[in-house]
């Protein structure tokens, strides 16, 4: 076993070994208050399914919240992600083959503890998440603290964030790349009235190490036609720069209207990187009450983005004489995209007052949005189901 | 489309917010409905950001590592 992947795995086992403790010291403060208070919380699972022309997710994931009288909480989650996909370069062969990979001992831990002094309270978290799956480990960790004052009006929050991935191939054992990366975030939410609400936020993340993909191929020394169209060309892997920036701000405004009972929600994110990456996603939501138990969410979302300095002009190929980074991703390329979907939620109101009344605060939802991309990845469908129950 | 000068424009209208009301607790009944209360929808946003993470160029909501859907 190499240096690096022991240390990778004494760095997960301490991250967790971390989490764990603050957990159980969370749990054994919030049995002291028992006495006093009662939990609070939620436990959720999600059905997850993306559909493309050339890739299949499904990812089932479980997440549960807890929060003691005195003001520690703890959340915990696990997904899994089956991915089943047409590919040639990881399938070894010469054609294209179906193949299923399997992602999943994502343990999202994270604990904290809430302080109210009155009028602001305090609120401190650690989180750690370590993912693996057969070409791809990535531990994540980092801290997030906010403040809410004014009476609770404002919130103020920075986090910090740390990834370490170890990028792998299915096809070469000897491959084995670093990628890291680190990202600052500032987040600011005000209440404007009874009934409107912004939330601004700002990520900056610089990534160093690895950022290609093993398995992308990319066409180089190809010849230009007469009609300037480029030919032909040698195959080598996908050669991105090691470093990026990132910055990203996103904004939403919520306005409640208590007449219809209806909310519209605003929101905007604007994006830039150093590899001359634009990116702009309008996304307008709105979410209606139907009677006492129905709500159903319809929402539209626009993406269009700018395309890398170094992406190819017809997606592939490199002229004779270039030397600049390589890259045959779609996401690299300019590209738009549209989204529309609908959620229903049902809360279980009926059975407040029966036999079931724990059950009287489960919502159930089911939702299906259709995307249409003019990327490669083609146009994609993405369905979930959901249960979530609070106590 | 997007310039760094612009998450300090940002700045300014957050501080500028901040003066601008005083909701008082009683009054944010509306605060829980759905759609205002987005940390509640948190969880389900994941996966999608998760996807479109790994085929758009831009990054933003979401907190699942890995690289997943076939993408890294």
């Amino acid at each position: 076993m190499a240096v690096t992947e022991v240390m990778q795995k004494l760095r997960a086992f301490a991250v967790c070994a971390l989490a764990l403790g603050l957990a159980l010291c969370a749990l054994r403060t919030a049995r002291a208050d028992e006495s006093s208070g009662s939990w609070t919380g939620d436990v959720e699972a999600r059905g997850n399914y993306y559909l493309e022309r050339s890739t299949r997710v499904m990812m089932p994931a479980a997440r549960v919240n807890l929060e003691s009288p005195g003001g520690f909480h703890v959340r915990a989650s696990y997904v899994m992600d089956i991915i089943s996909s047409a590919s040639i370069a990881q399938t070894g062969g010469e054609e294209d083959g179906v193949f299923t990979e399997l992602r999943h001992g994502i343990g999202q831990m994270a604990v904290g503890k809430t302080i109210d002094t009155g009028g602001a309270e305090l609120d401190m978290r650690v989180h750690g998440t370590y993912s693996t799956e057969p070409d791809y480990k990535s531990l994540t960790y980092g801290m997030f603290g906010s403040v809410a004052f004014n009476d609770k009006n404002t919130k103020i929050g920075l986090a910090i964030t740390r990834v370490d991935d170890t990028v792998e191939s299915n096809i070469d054992p000897s491959f084995s790349e670093q990628l890291a990366a680190m990202t600052f975030g500032a987040s600011f939410e005000q209440l404007l009235s009874p009934v409107l609400k912004l939330d601004l936020g700002y990520q900056l993340q610089y990534m160093y190490g690895y950022l290609g993909n093993p398995y992308r191929r990319v066409l180089v020394r190809a010849q230009r036609r007469p009609s300037g169209e480029l030919a032909g060309g040698l195959p080598v892997n996908e050669a991105p720069p090691d470093t990026r920036w990132r910055h990203n701000l996103e904004g939403q405004l919520a306005w409640y209207v208590p007449q219809s009972r209806t909310t519209v929600q605003l929101y905007m994110r604007l994006y830039t990187d150093d590899w001359e990456i634009q990116a702009l996603t309008p996304e307008p939501r709105v979410y209606q009450q139907l009677g006492r138990d129905f709500v159903l969410r319809a929402r539209y979302r626009f993406y269009t983005q700018s395309h890398a300095y170094f992406a190819p002009v017809d997606g592939t190929r490199y002229p004779v004489g270039y030397e600049g980074p390589l890259t045959s991703d779609p996401k690299m390329m300019e590209f738009h995209s549209h989204q529309v979907g609908l959620r229903l939620t049902y809360k279980l109101n009926a059975l407040s007052g029966t036999a079931a009344n724990w059950l009287s605060n489960l919502e159930l939802d089911v939702s299906l949005d259709r995307g249409w991309s003019t990327s490669s990845f083609d146009d994609y469908w993405l369905g979930t189901l959901g249960g979530r129950i609070t106590f | 489309m997007f310039h760094p000068s612009l998450a300090f424009c940002a700045l300014l209208v957050s501080l500028g917010a901040v003066g601008c009301s005083h909701v008082r607790p009683y009054e944010r009944e509306y605060m829980t409905r759905p759609g205002m209360d987005s940390e509640s929808e948190e969880f389900g946003q994941e996966f999608e950001a998760h996807v479109q993470n790994a085929r758009e160029g831009a990054t933003g909501r979401g907190s699942i590592a890995g690289g997943g859907c076939g993408c890294n």
